[in-house]
């Protein structure tokens, strides 16, 4: 069976349960979105899936096969942690000879030109990256690998908008070029909303949420207007949240949109980062 | 084929040093060769177990474990590999140094008769000279049991730490010295110095001195410690997570 398959997985940290009988599955070339509060767990699942931790009971099959302590399933996954695990001392050059020889499918030439999109010396060290060059350069390697499982774990930690910008575009350009399983864990979810095309929300080590992108969007639209004319709209509907800008107000709908709209109020798709934060609010309010 | 790659990138990381310390070794030597055979007559002495020091480079790089622990997690090799690649490369190094040592041993006899390597200096009384084709072979073989050990030692006490915690580390750190200097004197004294002469006993046993300065001894115990050390580094190193 292809793909990454979890089943009844269960983590704690001594009293902190950190995934609760997990069941999900990432597969088929798409693009997920890994969503989750800080501490929800996504770290902790995707560190599992790269046997980077051990799960206290549960499992993980990829392709079928024990994700546990072998070697042959480990090598259809690149895993981009937030920490950098290459030696200190290590240039960007060694690096990458060394992801050549773990991983046979390693692109040189598409690592190369990211390089140079990027500005980052092949012959710097690991010690002397910034937070964000340690990001690119995890994230040009994840990208090169071209594993049929590529897990990005806050990929673009300590980016500025214009590398973030381009690392999407990479990213999207690769995955054009090469489909596969791509996983993003972030917090930026505005960001990653145009890339994603499936979503999982994770909360408080449970999935909350495991469908596309789209159906998610479809629970609700966004009206934006005068604010007299949406406080109007909205009396009976149920508003997930405002923004307020001078006269002008944008409210946040749960529901499916109306087949009349006023005139003077302009209908757009829900906002996914909104979806989020109230999703993950109410639970957190059980 | 991952073993074969990660155990090519344990040797990769271990090069760079190596390189380093037979080049500060064979200065050593070619000073000391420079002053008793070129520039003057007089007796400077012996040099010798310049051997020792590949033991102790050996246990040092098996003492590095955290940074390639993690490297070879990043790229897909499970904990049995990973150990694997630690044995391999161990081994491989131990062979090469061994042959280093052994040849460089043999040629230090022949151009100034005044170097003695460890070995020699241990197990002279079985040897008639350093360039016996006896004293050649044996002395390998004992070299790469020994320097096995020593990679096995490291690699046991790294392991071992790398998975205590801090509260365990200061206690082990603090309690072996404390047993080794106080508690095992007083128990020795306390036994009318039993203690001390049944470990004198068992080395002397294990390393062949009680049986005529006999190597195959030092070389069985130093494979069984060995193996022992190692079953044990796998044990810890099995369930071992990376650190940030």
């Amino acid at each position: 069976m292809k793909g990454i398959e979890i089943r009844n997985l269960s983590k704690s940290y001594g009293e902190v349960v950190a995934l609760k009988d997990i069941n999900l599955k990432f597969g088929g070339d798409k693009i997920y979105g890994l969503l989750g509060r800080n501490g929800a767990g996504k770290t902790t699942l995707l560190n599992i899936i790269s046997n980077r931790l051990f799960p206290d009971s549960g499992e993980v099959l990829v392709d079928g096969e024990t994700a546990i302590e072998n070697d042959s399933a480990q090598r259809k996954i690149y895993m981009m942690g937030e920490s950098n695990f290459y030696p200190e001392g290590m240039t960007i050059r060694q690096a990458f000879r060394w992801s050549q020889r773990f991983y046979p499918s390693f692109d040189r030439n598409l690592a190369l030109s990211l390089v140079e999109k990027f500005s980052l010396g092949l012959d710097k060290k690991m010690k002397s990256l910034s937070t964000g060059y340690n990001s690119i350069f995890k994230a040009i390697v994840a990208l090169a690998t071209k594993v049929p499982y590529t897990l990005l774990d806050e990929p673009v930690l300590g980016l500025d908008a214009n590398h973030r910008d381009l690392l999407y575009k990479s990213l999207l350009e690769s995955y054009q070029e090469h489909p596969r399983t791509i996983v993003i864990s972030t917090h930026l979810i505005d960001e990653v909303a145009n890339i994603i095309e499936d979503i999982v929300i994770i909360d408080q080590g449970e999935i909350l949420r495991n469908q596309s992108s789209e159906e998610m969007l479809k629970q609700g639209y966004t009206v934006y207007g005068t604010a007299a004319a949406i406080d109007n709209y909205i009396a009976d509907k149920e508003v997930i949240g405002f923004d307020n800008l001078g006269g002008l107000k944008t409210a946040y709908i749960l529901g499916e949109v109306d087949n009349i709209i006023p005139p003077e109020l302009e209908v757009t798709k829900l906002n996914l980062q909104k979806l989020f934060v109230v999703l993950t609010n109410r639970r957190a309010l059980k | 084929m991952t073993l074969k790659k990660a155990t090519a990138y344990r040797l990769s990381d271990n090069s760079k040093a190596l390189l380093i310390f037979y080049f500060v070794i064979f200065a050593v030597m070619l000073s000391f060769i420079l002053r008793t055979t070129l520039f003057t007559s007089s007796n400077y002495g012996t040099l010798g177990g310049l051997d020792a020091s590949s033991m102790i480079f050996i246990f040092v790089v098996s003492l590095i474990f955290a940074e390639s622990f993690k490297m070879l997690q990043q790229n897909g090799c499970s904990r049995k590999t990973i150990f694997l690649s630690f044995v391999y490369s161990t081994i491989i190094l131990a062979v090469v140094m061994a042959v280093v040592d052994s040849l460089t041993a043999m040629l230090m006899d022949i151009i100034t008769s005044n170097y003695e390597s460890g070995f020699f200096q241990i197990y002279q009384a079985r040897y008639q000279s350093m360039r016996s084709a006896q004293h050649f072979f044996e002395g390998l073989l004992w070299y790469v049991t020994a320097y096995v050990m020593m990679g096995a030692i490291g690699f046991f006490i790294t392991n071992l730490y790398y998975r205590m915690g801090k509260l365990l580390k200061v206690l082990v750190s603090v309690g072996v010295p404390v047993f080794f200097v106080i508690i095992l004197p007083i128990l020795s004294n306390l036994t009318g110095g039993a203690i001390y002469e049944g470990i004198k006993n068992f080395f002397d046993f294990a390393w062949g001195f009680s049986h005529g300065f006999n190597p195959y001894f030092s070389m069985v115990s130093a494979s069984i410690f060995s193996v022992i050390l190692g079953g044990l580094a796998f044990l810890l190193i099995r369930r071992a997570v990376p650190k940030q």
